[in-house]
């Protein structure tokens, strides 16, 4: 049987080899987490309007939106890859749903803060943190700063949550962290295989739960000071300190995001092809070099700051060309060997997942740029740097998630999906990557990142994107469309009678 | 704004007396119903949860924080805080052993108490209560109306019990919210319109009751400044209160679970 003739729905997650409570609470993530895309994703576009002109807001709105789509669109693709990983792993790891919904709902309790701060309380500060910001900005309130923290606080607070519990349910099942890591065969150079081999995607949830605790705990540090300083115990913050400490927590959450959703690939694309993806070498020493890299490459952010350590520095464009090449060698390499010549069929899912692996090699290449240091210091405060994690986000991490969402939607709901979702998919590929084009052409001609107003020679390349974010929300408007309806049959499908383990 | 802090008890016999009479009413049920329940210790412990509730509202109403209420609004809110999120929860779970099977109460008493504690209506009842009753027109008459005064903390009361009991109800009692996914939801829900409350609060620009500029002592900048704790007392202690209340009673959900975890 050719993976063209095999159903999709016999093998990603059959119900019957599922934990339906836990299960449900990753569908829950997934669903908050890509609604709240679509709203960040709306605030952008008026952010685009403004740029191209068609619109007017005011500097001072500009910078709330700025802030609260740049902060709100990490935590909300994170959230959804949360969900997919999950959902993944629950398939064959006994996980609590008791503590998966109490993680989110300590996460969706920081990004309520984060909406009240930056729409209520008119915060605008972004990440930026050298004095006098974020606390004594001229429009917003030292409260409207401490509702921002209140609102990382959470979010981190709810990251560490679920990335310890992941963590503990991964080392439980597998007997060992070790184990999990699959560190017996790593280290034996694949020789030894006595351990049962964790499947990539348990490899990877368990990695990303120990990125994610580093980050998370690096967000709670930083917030530490910042906290003192609002309260009149201390009088400054050290500015370095600050930005390493806000680009860890940040930027590794925004990395989280990609690495994630790959790891769904890596559940999702053999369901598709019929062609197994097994733990080999490679991948399992691509996923353990991911641990230390997706922690260094933040510091390419820092190349401006002359009281950075050059040691520093340097590990920022290492560890950023490092972390590429078992990305790109090992998951993307791979993911296009598996589609090869497998007579899979082209639905929505997996041209959302190509989109992805296309997207993550563009924004990749793009950041790469970034992270070289002559570079950096031309085009980093361009829009050459939205544009390249527009590229990971948009086409990558998002499309990921999206992509795996269908998928679990064609093994769990009894209805099949819609005639035009195909064509949405392949139309939220054209619409991302012209709305993108214009970001990296903006940012090729020197267009400077965080303007609120541009000059009018500036204007023309947003209006040329405006018409592609019209093509990316008509496609996100129609996949949302087609999710909504198909999802209720699927999340009655994942509530079966039992125990929870 | 401390300044005008005084630390004084202010004791008000009406309220006294109704508390007492409450507790009356509800030894009275309680000790019929002790032998219906037949455990000791939850019968007990329902006594002296319900007990702790009215100590709360005695304490809010009558301690230096109740007695303040009129010449600082962070005070008036602490007030409001310890009614709506720690006495009504604690009367709820005093009351729902014994209304948990509501077969004795009478015909339309019973079929309000199935009506109110349906979820959406409850959520929608406190919000209402909490939105109305913090408008500056009927806040205002509070403040100068002890009868109207009252009439609000009872609403806050009585609409935060309604609140609390779907999550607090066993899935299989009247009312009780069944899965963890409503759960959530429904914690979020009431998160979210009591916080965007305490934000607006807490961010606006200006004095929303000006009784709190007038009191002797007092000016706009100290009512601005007080206004601003006051709605910080309402949004942090607020959203910690439901997180716990999320760690309380999101549960193992045993009937929506199954554990063929295979490898």
């Amino acid at each position: 049987m050719t993976a063209a003739e095999r159903p999709v729905s016999a093998a990603l997650l059959s119900p019957d080899r599922t934990n339906g409570a836990a299960l449900r609470a990753s569908m829950a993530y997934m669903i908050a987490g890509l609604g709240t895309v679509l709203l960040m994703g709306l605030l952008g576009f008026l952010m685009r309007l403004d740029q191209a002109g068609m619109l007017v807001i005011s500097p001072a709105w500009f910078y709330r939106i700025m802030t609260l789509h740049g902060s709100g669109m990490i935590a909300a693709v994170l959230l959804a890859a949360l969900g997919g990983i999950a959902a993944a792993v629950s398939s064959t790891t006994p996980l609590s749903a008791r503590a998966l919904w109490i993680a989110l709902v300590v996460y969706m309790t920081g990004n309520g803060f984060v909406i009240f701060a930056t729409l209520v309380g008119g915060f605008g500060g972004g990440w930026t943190v050298l004095y006098p910001l974020p606390e004594h900005g001229i429009v917003w309130s030292l409260q409207a700063a401490l509702a921002i923290y209140a609102g990382y606080f959470f979010v981190a607070l709810g990251l560490l949550l679920f990335c310890v519990h992941i963590l503990f349910a991964m080392s439980r099942a597998h007997g060992s962290l070790a184990k999990a890591l699959a560190w017996r065969f790593l280290f034996s150079l694949g020789r030894d295989k006595r351990d049962a081999l964790p499947r990539p995607v348990e490899l990877i949830a368990v990695v990303i739960a120990i990125d994610g605790i580093a980050a998370a705990t690096a967000g709670l540090i930083y917030l530490v000071p910042l906290f003192a300083q609002a309260s009149g115990v201390v009088t400054s913050v050290d500015a370095l300190f600050a930005k390493n400490f806000v680009l860890l927590f940040g930027h590794t959450m925004a990395n989280l995001s990609i690495y994630i959703t790959a790891g769904l690939v890596y559940a999702a694309l053999p369901v598709y092809t019929g062609r197994a993806w097994p733990t080999t070498w490679p991948v399992a020493a691509a996923w353990n070099l991911i641990i230390p890299l997706m922690l260094l490459n933040y510091s390419h952010h820092l190349y401006a700051d002359f009281a950075q350590p050059v040691g520093m520095q340097l590990l920022g464009e290492i560890g950023s060309y490092a972390v590429a090449l078992p990305s790109f060698i090992v998951t993307i390499v791979g993911a296009l060997a598996l589609i090869y010549r497998s007579g899979m069929r082209w639905t929505a899912a997996p041209i959302l997942f190509a989109l992805g692996l296309w997207g993550w090699v563009f924004g990749g290449l793009g950041a790469l740029l970034d992270a070289t240091i002559p570079v950096n210091q031309v085009m980093h405060n361009t829009l050459w740097v939205p544009a390249h994690f527009h590229t990971y986000f948009v086409l990558g991490a998002l499309a990921f998630a999206l992509a795996y969402l269908l998928s679990m939607l064609d093994s769990l709901s009894d209805i099949a999906e819609r005639r035009g979702t195909r064509a949405a998919a392949w139309l939220y590929g054209i619409g991302g990557a012209g709305f993108i084009l214009m970001f990296f052409v903006s940012g090729a001609n020197s267009v400077p990142r965080r303007f609120a107003v541009h000059l009018p020679e500036w204007q023309v390349y947003a209006r040329i994107a405006v018409p592609f974010v019209l093509l990316l929300a008509l496609s996100l408007a129609w996949l949302s469309w087609d999710l909504a309806t198909r999802f209720g049959s699927a999340w009655r499908a994942a509530r079966r009678p039992g125990v929870e383990p | 704004m401390i300044d005008l802090f005084v630390w004084e008890w202010e004791w008000q016999l009406p309220l006294f007396v109704a508390l007492v009479a409450v507790e009356v009413g509800f030894f009275t049920l309680w000790a019929r119903s002790t032998v219906r329940l037949r455990n000791a210790r939850q019968s007990a412990a329902a006594l002296a949860l319900f007990t702790s509730g009215l100590v709360v509202v005695a304490l809010a109403v009558m301690s230096p924080i109740g007695a303040n209420d009129e010449r600082l609004l962070s005070m008036h809110m602490l007030e409001h805080d310890l009614l709506m999120w720690f006495a009504a929860p604690l009367l709820v779970l005093g009351a729902i052993p014994l209304l948990a099977d509501e077969s004795w109460l009478p015909a339309p008493l019973r079929r309000a108490f199935v009506f109110l504690t349906r979820p959406v209506v409850a959520w929608t009842v406190s919000t209402l209560l909490l939105w109305v009753w913090h408008a500056p027109p009927a806040y205002g008459l509070a403040l100068t109306n002890v009868a109207v005064h009252g009439v609000e903390h009872a609403c806050y009361l009585v609409g935060y019990s309604i609140y609390w009991w779907p999550l607090i109800a066993a899935p299989s009692a009247t009312g009780g919210l069944k899965s963890s996914a409503a759960r959530v939801g429904y914690i979020l829900a009431g998160a979210t319109q009591s916080g965007l409350l305490a934000a607006l609060l807490t961010f606006a620009g200006s004095v929303w009751y000006p009784h709190y500029s007038l009191v002797p002592g007092a000016s706009v900048t100290t009512a601005l400044a007080d206004q601003r704790v006051a709605g910080a007392l309402m949004l942090y202690p607020g959203a910690i209160l439901f997180l716990v209340a999320a760690v309380l009673t999101i549960r193992a959900p045993a009937a929506e679970s199954i554990a063929t975890a295979t490898r």
